[in-house]
């Protein structure tokens, strides 16, 4: 009734509208034609209402969503869902030229380890007093236990960190209220430095991990000698988060396999979904981590593998860990706005358990342990420090918020979002830690993420829901299907779904959505620019200063390209040469892209205006090689070409 | 104005006329830094336009662009136009300024040909900027690769299309002083010598006239 009553209004409107302005515009009649023509309903108009974005105008919010084993990170423009740029990160990517024949980019990428993909699980925007700034985007990589810094500048990728220490993450990359520390924290455990040992040792030799990375954001890069990590018991570490407000300084990480299952299934051992799963409880544990960083400051930590590890027994020692019990194998743990609660997400339990922080604190002033566990870690009294538990459907996951008091938990087996009442401001007694409303979502959700949806001011409005499964939402692809963005208006009392985006990449995981007018990106690169130091390149090459250059059996050519030339247009070289070109993109104007590609030798650059990159290869093979500019540059961009002979 | 000044004594009229000389020369050498000429092209993939402001010594906006663009007819550089011109632009400007300033504090019997060097200043201008486009639409270089476009004359003042650009094209606010300050110096002249010509005593005529300006009483009139 409501949607019809909507539908109507909307109709005058666009009557009134077309009556005034252009005659020839549509109708409420004419509307209702077009809808009955394509099978929509009232609910439908008013989804498309809500997210048609006509040319030109641009989305008032930008989402980064991880691109999951795809290696890379999406930007999406909300509410229209339009996939903007795909910014790769640990896998090649040869439109923006990332790691296909640009000689920093590739080495960049590999990270000294011939690695040509990563899982990107989690982006963090960085941080300013707990609120998105735009600046700089943080991710991890789950499959080897890295981590990378993106530069909101130009939207690339500016370095990227193997942890020493351990091979797969899953608790990062997340960061402090103002950024100073970016975590990692290790999830299927193995010994110090990847180094074997039989499983029979996982209780003793295979160790926890969590690494804080220090950030400089005036480099805008993380500083590995200040860095510093805490050993954990083993007990698979998973999803992590940091306190805010009245909890900044804590820092909060699930574990999954506190049983210290170790498979063996071929023994006749249970599977790990069984052995990981036999235990009612899990342990949250709750990192002092101020503490931890004045501790590393104060002290001479030793160094393991270059970087600075402070042992268990000592961690236990500084009073930096305390375990609290939470139901068994939990996923996420997220930080309320107002910094108060810390919510655990069943997964195998239909409930969300509220901890309440301030009694966290006091608890552990207090010492109120209800025991340790086999490590010597005080385990805080359950009681004494959980404030509810929010039944909210089967399988929660995680959760994020708004800004009216309420929560949002994704409901992996329900396919659904929760959306619940948070004690507080908006909801007192009675009213808080309730249920008030689930939407169903297509299929299996998995990280939801709303607008602002884990800072201490969330924007409200709009959560996407990240969907595994997509089954039978879009056209038939084969066997391998899309995941599903799904947006959903949760402005109104009642949460609904009004767009699907179909991600053709791979498993996204977590994402965050900012205001578009805090970023503030970059047009062109100033001429001459190198994009790691955003400085003026020493091989930058400007117009009449191109030239070739041989020493030995370097042939290094300094390389300039515009509309719609490529000069020198012939390289002539000998078999067995190195050769280094380095290339300029002389031109200012927006968007005037070009890029180099070498016929047969799996080469290609893009070359934003402004831009300086390399291409390093050795001409092994005698041959003649075309090279030309891959974007359609201009009307004479195909005559935007030369050779490479080798002689 | 013209009635005021009747009225007024010759001191003062002196005032006046020459504090529109001192203003001449100060808008004159303002004028330098405002363009003398516009051109704004839009075209479907230059949503925001492209735009040349030009002054005396240089031009600005989206030159480089527009380079890019030219070459593709095989017109020259924009910027090494009329690079003579642009030197001494600044020097002539000044020594216009100076003159009005030496007209209006000094009695020399020259003054009186004033009018001619801003006058001069504006038609050279006019001439040389046409000239300038004149050589830059018709020197095309023939290896181009675009030859659909024909040698043309750029369109100076107002609308113009070539090729998918449509182009607006007018004087700018440094011309428009530039006029103002010819106008301000040769009305003051202008004024000067009305009065010099009709002036009856000569004690009077000293305050305002040049000396070529004199016309000394006759001995019986007095």
């Amino acid at each position: 009734m409501k949607n019809l009553f909507l539908t109507i209004i909307i109709g005058v409107i666009l009557a009134a509208c077309s009556k005034s302005s252009d005659s020839s515009g549509p109708s409420g009649n004419r509307l209702d034609e077009i809808a009955k023509k394509r099978g929509l309903t009232p609910a439908d108009m008013e989804a498309a209402l809500k997210t048609f974005t006509p040319s030109g105008k641009h989305d008032p919010l930008t989402m980064f969503a991880s691109g999951g084993h795809a290696g890379n990170v999406l930007v999406i423009g909300i509410p229209s869902m339009r996939i903007l740029k795909r910014i790769p990160v640990f896998s090649p990517d040869s439109w923006t030229g990332y790691a296909s024949g640009s000689k920093d980019t590739t080495s960049l990428m590999k990270s000294g380890r011939e690695l040509t993909w990563g899982d990107v699980h989690h982006p963090a925007l960085s941080e300013t007093d707990g609120q998105y700034d735009g600046q700089f985007l943080f991710v991890n990589d789950k499959a080897n236990a890295r981590v990378a810094v993106i530069d909101l500048k130009d939207f690339v990728t500016k370095q990227i960190l193997n942890n020493p220490l351990f091979v797969n993450n899953h608790g990062g990359t997340f960061v402090t209220p103002n950024t100073e520390w970016v975590v990692e924290t290790s999830q299927y455990n193995v010994p110090l430095g990847n180094e074997y040992s039989a499983l029979e040792n996982f209780k003793n030799k295979y160790k926890g991990v969590v690494t804080f990375w220090k950030f400089d954001r005036e480099k805008g890069r993380i500083d590995q000698a200040k860095s510093f990590s805490l050993e954990l018991p083993p007990y698979w570490q998973d999803i992590a988060d940091f306190g805010k407000l009245g909890s900044d300084g804590l820092f909060f990480v699930n574990s999954i396999n506190t049983e210290q299952s170790t498979g063996g299934n071929l023994e006749g051992k249970p599977d790990y979904e069984v052995g990981v799963s036999r235990n009612d409880m899990d342990y949250l544990h709750v990192v002092d981590w101020k503490k931890a960083a004045e501790y590393v400051a104060k002290n001479k930590v030793p160094e393991k593998l270059g970087m600075k590890l402070v042992t268990l027994e000592n961690v236990i020692k500084q009073g930096l860990l305390h375990f609290i019990h939470e139901p068994k194998s939990p996923h996420g743990v997220d930080i309320s706005p107002d910094g108060r609660f810390a919510i655990v997400s069943g997964k195998l339990d239909p409930h969300v358990t509220v901890y309440n922080l301030d009694k966290v604190r006091e608890a552990i002033k207090n010492k109120t342990f209800s025991g340790k566990d086999p490590y010597g870690v005080p385990i805080l009294k359950f009681d004494s420090v959980v404030d509810a538990q929010v039944e909210v459907g089967l399988g929660p996951l995680h959760t994020q918020f708004d800004a009216q008091g309420n929560a949002y938990t994704s409901l992996f087996l329900d396919s659904a979002i929760a959306k619940w009442s948070l004690q507080g401001e908006f909801y007192q007694d009675k009213k808080a830690w309730k249920l008030m409303d689930k939407v169903q979502v297509h299929y299996n959700i998995g990280h939801l993420s709303c607008v602002q949806g884990d800072t201490v001011a969330p924007g409200g409005g709009h959560c996407v829901a990240m969907n595994k499964w997509s089954i039978d939402r879009f056209n038939k692809v084969g066997p391998l299907l899309p995941q599903n963005f799904q947006l959903v208006d949760i402005s109104g009392e009642k949460m609904k779904v009004i767009y699907d985006l179909p991600i053709p990449g791979s498993e996204p995981h977590y994402a965050q959505i900012i205001p578009t007018s805090i970023l503030k990106p970059i047009e062109v690169y100033e001429a001459g620019t190198d994009p790691f130091t955003m400085e003026e390149s020493p091989f930058a090459t400007f117009a009449g200063e191109e030239k070739i250059v041989r020493k030995g059996n370097t042939v290094e050519v300094f390389m300039t390209v515009m509309r719609s030339h490529i000069v020198p247009d012939k390289i002539e070289v000998n078999k067995g040469d190195l050769v280094r070109i380095h290339v300029t993109n002389i031109e200012q104007s927006f968007d005037a892209t070009h890029g180099f590609a070498i016929s047969g030798l799996n080469i290609n650059l893009s070359l934003e205006p402004g831009k300086v990159d390399t291409v390093e290869f050795k001409a092994t093979k005698s041959g003649t090689y075309p090279f030309y500019c891959t974007e359609f540059c201009s009307a004479l961009h195909l005559e935007m070409a030369g050779y490479l002979l080798v002689k | 104005m013209k009635k005021d000044l009747e009225t007024l004594g010759l001191w003062q009229k002196r005032i006046v006329l020459n504090s529109m000389m001192f203003m001449g020369a100060a808008i004159l050498i303002a004028s330098f830094f405002f363009p003398y000429w516009e051109m704004h092209m839009t075209a479907p993939q230059y949503p925001k336009g492209l735009h040349i402001y030009t002054y005396l010594d240089h031009v600005e906006g989206d030159i480089a662009e527009i380079n890019i663009i030219n070459h593709y007819i095989g017109m020259g550089k924009i910027d090494s136009a009329a690079k003579f011109e642009r030197r001494i632009a600044w020097y002539v400007v000044l020594l216009l300024a100076l003159g009005g300033i030496i007209v209006a504090s000094f009695r020399f019997k020259i003054n009186r040909f004033f009018y001619i060097p801003p006058v001069l200043f504006l038609i050279g201008f006019l001439g040389d900027f046409t000239y300038w486009m004149y050589k830059f639409g018709h020197e095309l270089n023939p290896t181009s690769p675009i030859t659909f476009i024909k040698p043309f004359m750029p369109t100076i003042l107002g609308k113009g299309t070539i090729g998918q650009f449509t182009t607006i094209a007018y004087f700018s606010t440094g011309f428009w002083m530039a006029v103002l300050s010819t106008f301000l110096f040769v009305f003051a002249l202008t004024k000067k010598r009305m009065n010099c010509r009709n002036c009856e005593k000569y004690h009077e005529c000293k305050v305002l006239c040049n000396r070529g300006d004199l016309v000394l009483p006759k001995e019986g009139k007095k």
